[in-house]
């Protein structure tokens, strides 16, 4: 049905602005991690997303929200902070710490938890939009 | 009810279809009413079982908050819609009934 198509597609973009949260949760859960499995302190992720659309039988492309594409890694420098006595301290006594930086994060955060409002928004409008049709002839 | 009621005349026999401009017989045409009902009525109760599917998929932690309300609401707006369309359906055939004989 029609109006499902912007239901799903809302629903596609909610998903992925929690995904994109779970990532910016996890750049400042990590804020200050010195070891990882690939060895070296933690890197920044971002999250990539892509549109998403269909293309019909008749070569009709309709819309169809927003996908998650993957994640990738953040190629800014580490920020490095004088602390001989840390055990991860290299051979100059330099700490290599993660290239997050906790206001940019809290700002993604605010971004983040607007966009996804907005899908609510949209998601209601559509919403509203099916109600008002029902009421079409009533009374 | 709601297949009894269309096989109600709702258009004469043999009249010409507006679109195809072919005759359309009334087998044909309560057919087409039945079975678009039929898929409808389908579609909402397939909405309302993969809500409550869903419900128990987010207990199971499957599936994030947004998804399971979405589903509920699109269960319920497929649900008012079809009490919608039988309200109307029900209201023609009293309508109907209250001809004077």
């Amino acid at each position: 049905m029609e109006i499902m198509r912007a239901f799903s597609i809302s629903a596609s973009a909610l998903t992925a602005q929690r995904f994109r949260l779970d990532i910016i949760a996890n750049n400042l859960a990590n804020v200050n991690t010195t070891r990882t499995a690939e060895g070296g302190p933690y890197r920044r992720k971002v999250p990539v997303f892509a549109e998403r659309v269909e293309v019909g039988p008749d070569g009709r492309v309709s819309p169809e929200g927003v996908s998650v594409i993957g994640v990738i890694e953040d190629p800014t420098p580490f920020r490095a902070v004088y602390d001989p006595h840390h055990p991860d301290a290299d051979k100059n006594g330099y700490v290599w710490y993660p290239n997050v930086n906790p206001v940019q994060e809290m700002v993604d955060m605010i971004d983040a938890l607007r966009a996804y409002e907005a899908n609510v928004r949209a998601l209601e409008a559509a919403k509203n939009m099916f109600r008002r049709a029902l009421e079409i002839g009533r009374g | 009810m709601i297949d009894k009621i269309g096989r109600l005349p709702l258009r004469p026999a043999g009249q010409e279809s507006r679109k195809t401009g072919r005759k359309v017989s009334a087998e044909d045409f309560y057919k087409v009413v039945g079975d678009a009902v039929r898929e409808f009525v389908y579609s909402v109760n397939s909405s309302v079982k993969e809500a409550d599917e869903n419900i128990k998929a987010f207990m199971r932690n499957e599936i994030d908050v947004h998804t399971l309300m979405i589903s509920l609401e699109r269960a319920r707006l497929l649900l008012s819609l079809f009490l919608e369309l039988e309200n109307r359906v029900i209201e023609a055939y009293r309508e109907i009934m209250r001809a004077p004989m």
